[in-house]
């Protein structure tokens, strides 16, 4: 129930004194505190995982670095015994220039083909494209392609 | 609940990453790898292995009753090449695009056992299905020339090739066919179908090219491991003279060889007469580039005219020092464009490596063997030829030498072996000890390497062996391990 005692004179100047008062611009804004509340707890929760990831890359990083001497695995790679090829290398001059511009290649396949074959035998020979016979038609016969109307009533007569 | 941010995802996601990569590193063995060449033989790489089992038997009455080329008799007047073209024609019109699977299905015919064939309706029914393919090259076997009348001279190296992939399936047909009849008990026919194969092959080699040559030779061989299969049947007939018949160098790269040694030439006409052409520098620079391009280049841009000028640097002073040492006056060299010194250079150098290359083919290889070597070697040495486009044309002469002797050396084994069956059939069946024993017919060496014939007999077990040159391939050698029954 409420108080109905009327206030004292020095009751309503006090409430005059507070009514005049103007609330003071809070130094931070309501939103913006929230956002940094939440952000905060967020980043404390963020952390363990942190110092976790810079823990576990630094082990890795360590490991890297400092890994024992490699064991030794040999490996007996057979290879013929066998004349070095003899060509030109005039490439070699332009090997030591930086690639730029290149034209189409032009060495004849007459020499690629004919080194392939004295190295590898006849096997090396390319292979010749897919015919483009699709249907499986006889070579025309002669003798067929002349049998045409007229050829048939001379025969007729025993011509 | 536990709510997990997209931040949190992408921390928690790198920590598993980073866990996965360290229990990688930790279970990975740190290995290193050392690579050693050994030139030991790989079990692949034997010498090439014919085991057989034959009868003693006489000489055939008369002596060339048998002959393993087309005579004359049963020659035709007339160009076979035209016939190998038309068989092609047919047989591709027969297959279409299974052209590839049947050229397959004839290789792995050829390597089943000849009783498989014996009793295949499959085998037969290819043969028959082909019988017009085989008509005609057993037309073209006996023309009595093969004229292939290529562009030789008209475009050198830049003549386009027929299809010698085809010419090679024919000659399998051919095989195969062969083999069916041997299968069959057949000899007479299957010598006949023999004469087609082994003239096929020498029609191959009169071609213009050193890889004419090489497929012929493929083709021979071909044909004569038919007649090692041939001479194992029941009643077989001895095959000495028919062998002894045959051509001394059986495929003749006489004409090949001299289209490698001319090759520079036929391709660019205009060297010829270098030496007294007026040339322009523009013309000598443009001659030179083409050269170039062809013979060793991939490049056409910017980089490669550094590289020219780079070699122009360096060869110049050589080639002119070269060129005054040959009788070139030094008022002639001062006259003559720098590019066209260094051709001049080059043809010389080109020209002198050639020559003592290709003069050893007019020799047996047993005795050119060692002179193409130290002359490869000494090539090889010669630090000039690196900047010298035109060596790239020299083939290995050895290996095309040696290559093309290989049918010579089947047919002088298998005259050995059949001068066994000779000497057995006289002897009670007995082989001879040593090939000395054999008097009744002339052994022929082995052309590979000037030398006899490895020869072993243990009881009735023989070994005739023809081994590798030195330092060339295993599988080069040759070995027939034999047994003789009665």
């Amino acid at each position: 129930m409420q108080d109905e005692t009327p206030l004292t004179p020095a009751e309503r100047e006090l409430e005059a004194a507070l009514a005049a008062l103007q609330p003071a611009v809070p130094a931070m804004d309501r939103d913006a505190l929230m956002f940094r509340a939440g952000r905060a707890s967020a980043r404390n929760r963020m952390l363990p995982w942190r110092l976790a990831t810079a823990a576990l890359a630094l082990a890795l990083t360590t490991s890297l670095a400092i890994r024992p001497e490699p064991r030794t695995v040999e490996r007996i790679v057979r290879v013929p015994a066998e004349t070095p090829r003899i060509d030109s290398m005039y490439a070699l001059a332009r090997a030591s220039f930086p690639t730029g511009e290149t034209g189409t290649a032009t060495q004849s396949s007459y020499l690629r083909v004919r080194d392939d074959v004295l190295a590898q035998g006849a096997d090396a020979l390319p292979r010749p494209p897919v015919g483009t016979v699709t249907d499986t038609e006889p070579v025309p016969e002669v003798r067929r392609v002349l049998d045409t109307p007229s050829q048939r009533r001379w025969q007729f007569f025993g011509l | 609940m536990i709510r997990i941010d997209s931040r949190q995802m992408v921390i928690v996601g790198l920590c598993a990453s980073i866990v996965a990569a360290m229990c990688t590193v930790a279970v990975a063995e740190p290995q290193a790898m050392s690579v050693v060449a050994s030139t030991e033989p790989q079990p692949a790489e034997q010498p090439r292995i014919v085991t057989m089992t034959f009868r003693p038997q006489a000489a055939a009455q008369p002596a060339l009753r048998y002959t393993l080329l087309p005579d004359l008799l049963d020659q035709t007047p007339g160009n076979a090449l035209p016939l190998y073209f038309l068989a092609i024609d047919l047989m591709e019109n027969q297959e279409g695009a299974k052209m590839d699977a049947f050229g397959n299905s004839l290789i792995e015919s050829l390597k089943k056992p000849l009783a498989e064939l014996a009793s295949s309706d499959e085998i037969r029914s290819l043969l028959e299905r082909h019988h017009e393919v085989l008509a005609q090259v057993t037309l073209a076997a006996r023309r009595e020339t093969c004229v292939w009348d290529l562009p030789v001279r008209e475009q050198g190296i830049h003549m386009p090739l027929p299809s010698l992939t085809r010419f090679r399936t024919l000659a399998r047909l051919v095989a195969l066919q062969a083999r069916l009849q041997i299968a069959e008990g057949r000899n007479a026919d299957a010598c006949r179908t023999v004469q087609t194969g082994l003239a096929m092959a020498r029609h191959m080699g009169q071609g213009p090219t050193l890889i004419s040559a090489l497929v012929a030779v493929a083709m021979a061989e071909l044909t004569l491991d038919r007649v090692a299969e041939l001479i194992q049947n029941t009643d077989a007939p001895n095959l000495y003279w028919a062998l002894t018949d045959l051509p001394q160098s059986f495929i003749d790269a006489r004409t090949p060889m001299q289209f490698e040694k001319s090759i520079l030439y036929l391709t660019f006409p205009q060297l010829r007469n270098l030496a007294d052409a007026a040339l322009t520098p523009e013309q000598a620079q443009a001659l030179s580039d083409e050269i170039v391009r062809i013979l060793d280049s991939r490049e056409t841009g910017w980089n490669a005219r550094l590289a020219a000028a780079a070699v122009a640097i360096k060869v110049y002073p050589i080639a002119k020092q070269h060129l005054v040492s040959l009788g070139y006056t030094p008022e002639r060299m001062e006259a003559m464009p720098v590019q066209q010194t260094i051709l001049l250079y080059w043809l010389d150098q080109y020209t002198r490596s050639r020559d003592e290359m290709f003069k050893w083919f007019s020799v047996p290889y047993w005795q050119a063997a060692e002179g193409l070597r130290a002359a490869e070697a000494k090539l090889a040495e010669n630090p000039d030829r690196l900047l010298n486009p035109c060596i790239a044309l020299l083939p290995s002469l050895r290996k095309a030498h040696l290559r093309t002797t290989m049918p010579d050396r089947s047919i002088a084994a298998l005259r050995c072996i059949e001068a066994v069956r000779l000497h057995a059939a006289a002897h009670d069946g007995r082989p001879p000890t040593q090939l000395d024993d054999i008097t009744l017919v002339p052994i022929p060496i082995d052309p590979i390497t000037g030398a006899p014939f490895r020869y072993e007999v243990n009881g009735n077990q023989i070994l005739l062996e023809g081994p590798a040159p030195v330092d060339g391939s295993p599988k080069d050698g040759l070995r027939y391990e034999m047994t003789l029954t009665q």
